[in-house]
Parts: C-alpha cells; sequence; structure tokens
C-alpha cells in the first residue's frame, strides 16, 4: 500500500492510569485504526485524527476519520456482518461493542457526519469506587 | 446583546481580532458585543467566573505559549457553561487539533493564514446569531449528560430510541447521526425528555416521532430509517395511544 493518509497524532498528558485490560484495548483500537485506514483511503483526502485526552478520571481515546457517505444507519454498523466493504466479514464496529459492552468503566460512542468519529472513554475504576464511598 | 470574549498570546492578533469582530458588528447589527479580551487563559476564566453571563461567545487561539492552551481553556469554559460557544482561531498547521475542536463541541473556527478573516468572521457570528435565534424558538431542545469529563449536548429530536446496556449503569443512545453511551438509568435518562418520548420495555425509550410501524407479531417497533426494537406487550396500549392508531 503506497497511498498517503494525511495522520496527525495528539497526545495531550502522560497517561497515569487506565483501567482496561490490554488485550481488550489493543483489540478495541486495532479495529478502530483499520477502520479508519480502510474508510479514509476511498476519500480523495484522506486523513485521520487520533488523539488520547486524559485526567484523574478518564481516559479518552478520539479517532476521527474521512469518511465517503455512509450507507448505513449508525445501529446498522455496530451489528454483526455489515460492510460497505467487498470481501470484508463486517465485523469491526460490532466486535468493539461486544468487548465494550462486557467492560462497565468504558463508553463506545460513534457519530456519523461529514467525518467518522469514534470515542473510547475509559473510567478509572479507583477513583469511581472512591467517589461512592465519598 | 450577548458579550463576546477573546484570549490569544499575541498582543497583535488580539488587537485586530478584536477590531475585525466590531466591525462585522457594527456593520451588520448583530447582538454581540466585545466584553473582555485578554493574552492571559487565566485571567479571561477568572473574569468568566465574575460575571457568569447567561450566553457568551469565545474566539480562543488554539496555541497559547502558556501551560493552559486553548482546547484546555475551552474545556474549562465548557464546564462552567455548556451552553456557551466556543470558536478557536487557529492556523492550518495547527488543524490537528480538529479531534479536540470536536471533543470540546467548538462550533467554528477562524483561520488566521486564510486571507479573508474579516470575511469568515462575518460567517461564523451569523452561524452563531441563527442558532442563538432558533435556540429561542425551541427553548429547551438539548439535552445535557456527563460523559466523565465531558458535557454532552445531544439534540433531543434527533434521538431514536435509548436501550440499556445489559447489567451495567450504562445506557445507548441511538440517534440518527450517531451512538453515544453515557451513565445513567432509563428512569432518570426518560425524565429528562419530552412527551415524544415514552417506555416502550423495561429497557427502552422510544422517541415516537420515529417510529413506523408497531408489528405485533414479532413485538418490535420499526423506525423511519429502518431500525427497530422490541416493546413489552404491557405498553402496547400506551404506545397506541401515542401514536394515535
Amino acid at each position: 500500500m503506497n497511498q498517503k493518509i494525511n495522520l496527525t497524532l495528539n497526545i495531550r498528558n502522560p497517561i497515569q492510569s487506565i483501567d482496561i485490560d490490554m488485550i481488550s484495548l489493543v483489540r478495541v483500537l486495532g479495529i478502530a485504526l483499520d477502520n479508519a485506514i480502510e474508510a479514509s483511503l476511498e476519500t480523495p483526502e484522506p486523513s485521520i485524527d487520533f488523539a488520547v485526552l486524559s485526567d484523574n478520571d478518564s481516559v479518552t481515546f478520539l479517532v476521527n476519520n474521512s469518511t465517503l457517505p455512509i450507507p448505513f444507519t449508525p445501529s446498522e454498523l455496530l451489528q454483526k456482518g455489515v460492510t460497505s466493504k467487498k470481501e470484508h466479514s463486517g465485523l469491526g464496529l460490532a466486535s468493539i461493542s461486544e468487548i465494550t459492552e462486557h467492560l462497565p468503566n468504558v463508553l463506545f460512542s460513534i457519530s456519523c457526519q461529514q467525518d467518522f468519529h469514534l470515542e473510547l472513554t475509559i473510567q478509572n475504576i479507583k477513583k469511581k469506587n472512591r467517589e461512592v464511598a465519598v | 446583546m450577548i458579550p463576546v470574549y477573546l484570549c490569544d498570546d499575541e498582543p497583535i492578533w488580539l488587537s485586530a481580532l478584536t477590531d475585525l469582530i466590531k466591525g462585522v458588528c457594527s456593520d451588520s447589527g448583530h447582538v454581540f458585543e466585545i466584553q473582555y479580551f485578554s493574552t492571559n487563559p487565566y485571567e479571561l476564566l477568572q473574569t468568566l467566573k465574575k460575571e457568569q453571563p447567561e450566553r457568551a461567545v469565545f474566539f480562543l487561539d488554539v496555541e497559547l505559549k502558556c501551560d493552559m492552551d486553548g482546547i484546555h481553556l475551552a474545556e474549562n469554559i465548557r464546564r462552567m457553561n455548556p451552553e456557551y460557544t466556543i470558536v478557536f482561531v487557529t492556523t492550518h498547521s495547527e488543524m490537528a487539533y480538529k479531534t479536540f475542536e470536536y471533543h470540546v463541541e467548538a462550533s467554528d473556527y477562524i483561520l488566521k493564514d486564510d486571507g479573508n478573516i474579516s470575511w469568515q468572521i462575518e460567517r461564523c457570528l451569523h452561524h452563531i446569531h441563527e442558532k442563538e435565534m432558533s435556540r429561542k424558538i425551541s427553548a429547551d431542545n438539548m439535552i445535557r449528560i456527563k460523559n466523565n469529563a465531558r458535557q454532552l449536548q445531544l439534540p433531543i429530536k434527533n434521538i431514536l430510541f435509548v436501550e440499556t446496556i445489559k447489567g451495567t449503569h450504562r445506557l445507548r443512545i441511538h440517534m440518527t447521526d450517531g451512538i453515544q453511551e453515557c451513565y445513567s438509568s432509563i428512569s432518570d435518562f426518560l425524565n429528562l425528555l419530552d412527551d415524544n418520548f415514552l417506555l416502550a420495555h423495561k429497557a427502552f425509550i422510544v422517541n415516537i416521532r420515529f417510529i413506523q410501524s408497531l408489528n405485533t407479531s414479532d413485538k418490535k417497533i420499526y423506525f423511519t430509517n429502518g431500525e427497530m426494537c422490541p416493546y413489552s406487550v404491557h405498553q402496547y396500549g400506551k404506545i397506541k395511544i401515542a401514536l394515535s392508531i
């Protein structure tokens, strides 16, 4: 693949702690970035913005990518077997949602406007418990 | 009058922007008024805390030469009032911050290195003005939820249905243009919505404006965009009345 994607990476502050097992995180981010790469490459000006925000309460991963108009509703995108690509299983976003459903401290959101935007927010469990205790 | 606040670490830009905004306002009779400008984000926040305007517009430079950059400043402003309108003043090379602009729900941006800044400001203020007007008409059409550090604002009219994520205190909000998860209970969430929403099932809230049909054989509600969700027989009568069928 010799196509070029305009990629930006922003990590604004050091991540102090993150409450998710690394396998889940790597799987979810792997799928999210694979999707972003494939979708952006179909556009005249491929671009991906990847950012990580963190504070004491949570860590948020943001992926924003250029995309052609998506011929599916948001809910359809989270269903198994839905894909706009030929020869593709379409398990991507469905897998993310399946993984995050089992992780009570993780929120997963998508938005399909001009760009495709994906957010994964991982709440810091220790902090949350402390707040509940107070 | 809607007060305008500016923050840019370069005094030249600060005064240029102030003049341009003043010019645009007096020419077009917009309802905006420069309230405060500073090269220091901390001073701006202090002033804001004192004044606490009901509505306000912010023009923020992204790269402030300070330990608090424009994005961080925007986050602080958002925390004080999610209704405030934030516009970033940036350059082409700083457009890498696009994801953060999305994150703090910036409504627009002005490009410093894109020639016609006056026109950009005019277009931007025009949009904000229209938004303010439409907000007045449909007084409270946004739902505000807290998603960790971030305050989210979702247009109620774009919500199709809401479901609980089993076994957790999380909800998945299905909208026409996306899916948003948040921490809440279905009953708390229903209280935030208007009369167009009802409980179709103990785990589902539906927006009756988007209901296309009710299928009694598979006990599912079909929405106008082809999506569906289950309903419970206990709620059937209520849904039928709401749909007047």
